[in-house]
């Protein structure tokens, strides 16, 4: 039989996100095709080294925000 | 005659405009009135990414910070936390740490709370920061603001 894949609810930008339980945030950098080097990321507030992003293992109720330059000031 | 360079923290400019790129019709629109004006310090803006619609044009892709000073700002902040968050952020985008600070004390007038600004300067200096910092008009406060450490004042009214 085939395992089942654990899926887990995550926020990123405010908007709840289904993902595999145990995925890294290079994975869901991936998935969203966001330029890395365009952006900052905040796992629960706090800043990612955005060279270490496997090193970030999501888990259930994270909060993701994912930040990058706009037009203003 | 003599050249007159801006040198704001060691990095000398040509041109004494910043300008900011907001509100215009579009992206192309803004890099092209950037390129005429001369301006070779541009004000930019911290803002979540649009994770649903993907094919919004980036400001990275009309403007480009090798050649363009980006002057990452935190208009609309009203606390200390707020600013120092959103110049983190923006430090982690790409190295910046040329920083324009604003902390503002009304809506209304968008007068700047001195405290907290004077607060966050202290702060940003101490991890690192370049930061040009929004002010009221008071000598003395300035004075203090080059004291922790700011690169460059930035008065209301003067920009």
């Amino acid at each position: 039989m085939m395992k089942k894949i654990k899926k887990i609810k995550i926020l990123v930008n405010g908007k709840i996100s289904i993902i595999k339980d145990e995925s890294n945030l290079q994975e869901l950098v991936n998935k969203l095709k966001i330029p890395i080097k365009k952006i900052a990321i905040e796992l629960n507030q706090e800043i990612v080294d955005k060279s270490k992003l496997k090193k970030y293992k999501l888990k259930e109720k994270d909060k993701i925000e994912i930040v990058h330059f706009i037009g203003g000031g | 005659m003599k050249k007159d360079n801006l040198i704001i923290a060691k990095k000398k400019f040509n041109s004494r405009l910043i300008v900011g790129t907001g509100k215009y019709k579009n992206m192309a629109e803004c890099a092209k009135a950037i390129k005429l004006s001369g301006a070779e310090i541009v004000t930019v803006a911290v803002r979540r990414v649009n994770i649903v619609d993907k094919k919004k044009p980036l400001l990275m892709d009309y403007i480009d910070p090798k050649k363009i000073t980006y002057l990452p700002n935190t208009a609309g902040c009203f606390t200390s936390e707020e600013a120092l968050r959103t110049l983190r952020l923006a430090r982690e985008i790409g190295g910046w740490k040329l920083v324009k600070l604003e902390v503002l004390g009304d809506k209304k007038n968008l007068f700047p709370d001195m405290i907290e600004t004077l607060k966050s300067t202290e702060v940003l200096t101490k991890e690192g920061f370049k930061v040009m910092v929004y002010c009221n008009d008071d000598p003395l406060m300035a004075k203090r603001l080059e004291n922790v450490g700011a690169a460059a004042i930035m008065p209301l009214a003067a920009q």
